[in-house]
């Protein structure tokens, strides 16, 4: 134990700092169950962290922001996104379904960690997405989508999210692939939609994808 | 007696009004543009409300569960964003450029802690008070700020350490 104590002690502020990798905090994570020495610090860090908001200079909420923030959570419930209570959850080969509803580490994973919640998998575009899995975990009109096995998009490009209500697709958010071939993305307004679709492009400030979707959730 | 959020619009209002400039201030701080704050902090408002917690508004964990939620936002908006976008996001960052009007009148207690915050920010030397902002307000890896900075991965890890340190101690020493 020390001598793993010793190699992971300088991977704490980091961790702390949210300054690893995916993998490297993954296998912090694992010394940290086994590390009182470490558990205890990390918690004096992570104090030391949460402070580290005081000190940007402090603005004014735009007075906009309250009234969207306001009607937002005024929509009434029924209007909100039911997913239909027939439609069996999938279980997923190889855990992803369970870790499609485990994304601990984010206020989104934290929402969805309990209740009543579903796990639709996706289609996949075999051609452009050969091997791929992906998954939407759901619960009310939260959402988080999690593939695994992603290539990397060309250069320059990522993937973005899009949700379809009957209309035309609307943007809802974008993900980088890490290096070990996943990629996760909340989409967090599932009112309504009817398909959550995920394609390659250029830039987040798209207003309508450029490709035929490479994976589609139908829900 | 705790609040829920979740259901309760004025009890959620209370909270709004508490910490809505301090999550607009830490988005806006990261991200350096005002629309890209106002919607990592409405999706941050909208988790705590959907989360139906009970939570205590005098007290500090809604607070720093709300801050935290804007951060990992914040972090996911600055990774999605093009190389080039950031490096110009990271020249930025070395200098604040906050209109003076746009200072709020934060409680005095908020005040006092910013500004010990603040100072003890101040008195790290500064290849540890730069690692440590790059990666908590610039979103950036440890390997990333190693490439940028040209000096190994361990000297940046063993920075944010000794900075760490230095900062818990003085903010307990500032503790009252």
């Amino acid at each position: 134990m020390t001598v793993d104590h010793d190699r992971y002690a300088d991977d704490l502020a980091a961790y702390a700092l949210g300054a690893l990798s995916d993998a490297e905090a993954e296998a912090f994570e694992r010394h940290l169950t086994g590390c009182d020495a470490c558990a205890r610090e990390l918690e004096q860090a992570r104090a030391v962290v949460g402070a580290l908001p005081a000190a940007v200079p402090q603005h004014r909420a735009p007075p906009q922001l309250k009234r969207a923030v306001m009607r937002a959570i005024a929509r009434p419930a029924r209007e909100r996104r039911r997913l239909s209570p027939r439609r069996p959850a999938l279980a997923l080969a190889g855990g992803l379904a369970a870790a499609a509803v485990a994304i601990g580490a984010y206020g989104l994973g934290a929402s969805l960690s309990g209740g009543t919640r579903e796990v639709v998998a996706a289609s996949i575009d075999e051609t452009r997405l050969p091997g791929a899995r992906a998954a939407l975990a759901a619960r009310d009109d939260l959402g988080v989508l999690r593939a695994e096995r992603l290539p990397r998009p060309s250069a320059g490009q990522l993937y973005v999210v899009w949700v379809d209500r009957g209309q035309r697709p609307i943007y809802a958010s974008s993900f980088n692939v890490r290096p070990d071939g996943s990629g996760e993305a909340g989409v967090p307004e599932l009112d309504g939609v009817e398909r959550v679709m995920v394609t390659r492009e250029r830039s987040t400030a798209v207003t309508a994808p450029s490709e035929r979707p490479v994976l589609t959730v139908e829900l | 007696m705790g609040l829920v959020c979740g259901g309760d619009a004025r009890a959620f209002e209370i909270v709004y009004d508490r910490h809505a400039d301090a999550a607009f201030s830490l988005a806006y701080r990261m991200l350096g543009a005002r629309g890209a704050a106002e919607d990592v902090v409405q999706e941050a408002f909208l988790v705590v409300w959907r989360s139906g917690r009970s939570y205590r508004p005098e007290r500090g964990g809604v607070r720093a569960w709300l801050l935290g939620i804007v951060h990992h936002r914040a972090v996911d908006a600055l990774r999605r964003q093009l190389v080039h976008q950031r490096r110009r996001a990271l020249d930025e960052s070395g200098a604040e450029r906050r209109p003076a009007a746009e200072l709020t009148d934060v409680q005095a207690a908020r005040r006092e802690e910013a500004r010990e915050v603040r100072s003890a920010l101040g008195a790290l030397p500064p290849d540890q008070s730069r690692v440590i902002e790059l990666a908590y307000f610039g979103g950036f890896t440890h390997s990333e700020i190693a490439a940028m900075l040209n000096m190994p991965l361990g000297t940046v890890k063993g920075r944010m350490r000794l900075g760490l340190d230095k900062l818990r101690r003085e903010l307990v020493g500032a503790a009252p």
